[in-house]
């Protein structure tokens, strides 16, 4: 049931309808349930492994809350190992078997397992070892409540593509009492809209002209035809992602419940440190909080920071998927990281005036979108191939440039400057006065026809988080 | 304790009004889309300017004709698929009509693509709009129940006929289909119009000046290039088919893959000996859009003619099968239907008259029309 389903919307209503028409008490309950039941419509038995999971992550918490010293941190090395080994035997078996057997030249079929990759595992062991972590550390207490636990790992806005929530930006929101307000429920709806028209009208017609370069059917060996297709999916990606965001908040508001912001238009940072500050941003700090400063941060010399920045990014990389590409695209950005912090320290901060702040921001987007393609090609060759084609390709534009991807361009920065500083979300959730009530209800007519326009209906586009 | 509670009072009050606030903006939000999409998608305004060469483009076109037709009581109006718009020639018609000494003018409004669910939302367009005609004719492939179980589902139907759809149809026209999804795009094509123009108005806004001009020049120039055109002047003469082996041999220069609709007609000929199975969903159709049109022609005092369209290039071969049945005879013992004679056109069910398995050349064309005002002549 995806976000963009007319399905989705009415389970969604039926939901809210529930949580604020019956009593206070049971909306807790009625998530959980409904999380459940949200995340057994991919497939019945994965709720098996979500409960599963809930129940153990549960136990061990509160093993770390309540004990001290060895016993302490065995449960917890414990529950790390068993969240790492549960998201390693569902996405990872595969791939190391694969990568074992080719290089020992045995007979893959021998060890074969037919395994399903549950539907956001990436997400919630992540959520469940924060939590472990957190409890550990102190900077939460373990929950002596179990559905409270439950809704945490399972809520549906998050569940299968975050953003990935922290314990402590989570738990106190559970003992908030609820009560759907209008500056809310305005405010969730204008997320959810700005959510799906990034994602139908943007995401799906850049997806159109990406897919076509990069499933092969069109522009084999023009360069023009590979910068079109790797900036479409520079863009799908964004719009997909920050959409995907957008309705998750703005569900999750119209629920009660507030998430952190995932995206703070990356595309105009800087540097490449700037954009781990603005991209995904849930997972950036997850990785720098769990991952980076346990391995020493920058706190043990030059070159340990680097090796750190490598590992981080290598690991994140390979977060999103179980393939060499997406361990060569996180190793990547770990390098650009590494020369990112070399250069500060040879030549001081960023470029400064607008000049040199544009041509920083361009030079970063375009390293990016530059590494997008090892994570949008499936396999190396295909990498090689679009890399070759964006540096020895021909240059025939007319023929290479579909004819909406410049009209899609120019409406990507109509927007990103209409929405910059999220100006669009504020001016749309204030409906003070009879001149609020008219600007909204213009906007939103405007949306509507905009979404039944321009939105790729014609073809099902998922989105692309939703497989890691 | 009393300053508290006047707090949560006031607090409470402007909660509430700041729901209702966005109650009204959302509903005024959503009244406001309506009525523009309705505007400019429900009405005329939009649909004078669709790409005259699509499917909905031919649809308006073939409306424009009939409005723009004889306005007495001599117009015939011809209804049909492509193979209406390829075989026949209103030009021909009426001049074979003048030769036999009648003043009636066949118009053309066929739609590729188009069943009879289509053609009775044409219909009661054309006279709602206060269209006289003396008589509607149109085409089946079949005088009995067995057209293909999917044609009451046909999904590329609701395409056709959203422009002409009213909110009135919001029971009636879902009903129609057969399976959910089709009954909720059904449902969806009357809530929201301006959805199913979505890749016409895309492409109307890549080039607007291409389109304007398109659109001018069809206005313009339109009838009188559809008047002018011959048929194509391709055949499949030579084309033999033994019915002992099911051994297929093309005309020279002209191959299987070549031609994509021969194999599966082939295929059905043989499977059926060119008559497939009756079926429950083609007789509850038939009833349903065969029913409405002739209602309609009885309601706006016109004669309704059936005729069954050449169906291919090798039916002379078949058992010959020229009882109706079903829902067609039903129809013309009840005085509702004028069936013309099933073998009418049988002579013309050869190669020769062929371009393809389905449609005919210019050859069959001249005698299809001039067919047609013979067999309606004749039926009176």
């Amino acid at each position: 049931m995806l976000f963009n389903s007319f399905a989705f919307w009415i389970f969604f209503a039926a939901v809210m309808t529930a949580v604020y028409s019956l009593p206070a008490r049971w909306t807790q309950a009625v998530l959980a349930v409904a999380s459940f039941g949200f995340y057994g419509l991919w497939n019945p038995s994965l709720m098996l492994l979500l409960g599963a999971c809930v129940v153990c992550n549960f136990g061990t918490g509160l093993a770390i809350g309540n004990w001290r010293g060895w016993r302490q941190r065995a449960v917890l090395t414990l529950a790390v190992v068993a969240n790492l080994g549960v998201l390693g035997f569902f996405k990872y078996y595969g791939f190391v078997l694969g990568t074992v057997t080719n290089l020992l030249h045995l007979q893959v079929d021998a060890w074969a397992l037919s395994i399903v990759l549950p539907v956001a595992v990436s997400f919630y062991t992540f959520e469940a070892i924060s939590y472990n972590v957190d409890v550990f550390r102190g900077a939460v207490r373990a929950r002596h409540d179990l559905l409270g636990f439950a809704l945490f790992i399972s809520f549906f806005p998050h569940l299968v593509a975050g953003p990935i929530i922290r314990p402590a930006h989570f738990f106190p929101q559970l003992e908030a009492r609820r009560a759907l307000s209008g500056e809310a429920l305005a405010w969730g709806m204008v997320q959810i809209v700005k959510g799906l028209i990034k994602k139908t009208v943007f995401a799906d017609n850049f997806a159109v002209i990406a897919n076509g370069y990069f499933d092969g059917s069109i522009g084999h060996g023009g360069a023009a035809a590979a910068w079109v297709g790797t900036l479409a999916f520079s863009m799908q990606i964004y719009f997909d992602f920050a959409g995907y965001t957008d309705i998750a908040r703005g569900c999750a508001r119209l629920l009660g419940y507030e998430f952190p912001p995932n995206f703070e238009r990356p595309y105009l940072a800087r540097d490449i440190a700037e954009f781990w500050r603005r991209w995904h941003i849930s997972l950036s700090t997850w990785l720098r909080d769990y991952l980076y400063i346990p391995l020493g941060g920058n706190r043990r010399g030059d070159v340990r920071t680097y090796v750190n920045l490598l590992i981080t990014m290598g690991l994140g990389g390979i977060w999103h998927g179980a393939s060499w590409n997406f361990a060569v695209w996180g190793l990547y950005h770990g390098v650009l990281l590494a020369l990112h912090r070399l250069w500060r320290r040879m030549r001081g901060d960023a470029a400064s005036g607008w000049a040199g702040r544009a041509a920083s921001a361009c030079l970063t987007f375009i390293l990016v979108t530059l590494g997008w393609v090892m994570f949008r090609a499936p396999d190396f060759a295909t990498t090689w191939r679009v890399f070759g084609d964006l540096f020895g390709g021909g240059w025939d534009v007319t023929a290479a440039t579909p004819a909406n991807f410049l009209v899609l361009l120019a409406a990507s920065g109509l927007w990103l400057l209409a929405d910059r500083r999220r100006r669009l979300q504020y001016w749309l959730s204030d409906t003070r006065g009879m001149l609020g009530v008219m600007k909204v209800s213009s906007a939103l007519a405007l949306a509507l026809l905009v979404l039944e326009l321009f939105s790729r209906t014609d073809i099902a586009v998922p989105f692309i988080y939703f497989r890691f | 304790m009393a300053l508290l509670n006047q707090e949560m009072a006031a607090a409470g009050r402007s909660d509430t009004s700041g729901l209702l606030r966005l109650a009204m903006a959302i509903l005024a939000g959503i009244a406001l889309f309506l009525a523009i999409d309705r505007t400019v998608f429900g009405s005329a305004l939009y649909f004078r300017w669709v790409a005259p060469t699509s499917g909905l483009g031919s649809m308006a076109q073939a409306l424009e004709r009939v409005a723009v037709g004889p306005q007495d009581r001599s117009a015939i109006v011809v209804m049909g698929d492509s193979r209406v718009g390829e075989g026949f020639s209103a030009e021909l018609a009426t001049l074979e009509a003048r030769r036999l000494g009648s003043a009636t003018n066949f118009v053309n409004a066929a739609v590729a693509g188009s069943p009879p669910r289509v053609w009775y939302y044409m219909l009661r367009r054309v006279f709602a709009d206060g269209r006289k005609v003396a008589g509607v004719a149109i085409m089946l492939t079949s005088y009995h129940d067995n057209d293909p179980e999917n044609t009451a589902d046909w999904r590329p139907d609701i395409v056709f006929v959203h422009p002409l759809l009213s909110p009135g149809d919001i029971v009636d026209f879902p009903e129609s289909f057969v399976s959910a999804p089709a009954r909720i795009e059904a449902v969806e094509a009357i809530a929201f119009r301006g959805w199913f123009y979505k890749n016409d108005v895309q492409d109307f806004l890549r080039a607007p000046e291409r389109r304007i001009r398109d659109v001018l020049a069809w206005r313009a120039y339109g009838p009188a290039w559809i008047a002018a055109y011959p048929g194509r002047d391709t055949s499949l003469a030579g084309l033999t088919w033994d019915l002992q082996t099911g051994q297929l041999s093309m005309p020279p220069g002209r191959n299987v893959p070549a031609d994509a609709s021969i194999a599966p007609y082939m295929a059905g000929l043989r499977q059926f000996g060119g008559r497939p199975p009756d079926n429950q969903v083609a007789v509850a159709y038939r009833q349903e859009w065969l029913g409405g049109i002739a209602e309609l022609c009885r309601q706006a005092g016109a004669t309704l003619y059936v005729f069954r369209i050449p169906r291919g290039p090798l039916h002379a071969l078949a058992d010959a099968d020229d009882e109706p049945t079903g829902v067609v005879a039903e129809l013309a013992r009840a005085g509702r239907i004028v069936l013309l004679p099933a073998a009418t056109f049988d002579d013309l069910e050869r190669p020769e008259f062929f371009f393809d398995a389905l449609h005919m050349n210019r050859a069959g064309r001249s005698l299809f029309s001039a067919g047609i005002a013979k067999a309606i002549r004749s039926a009176g």
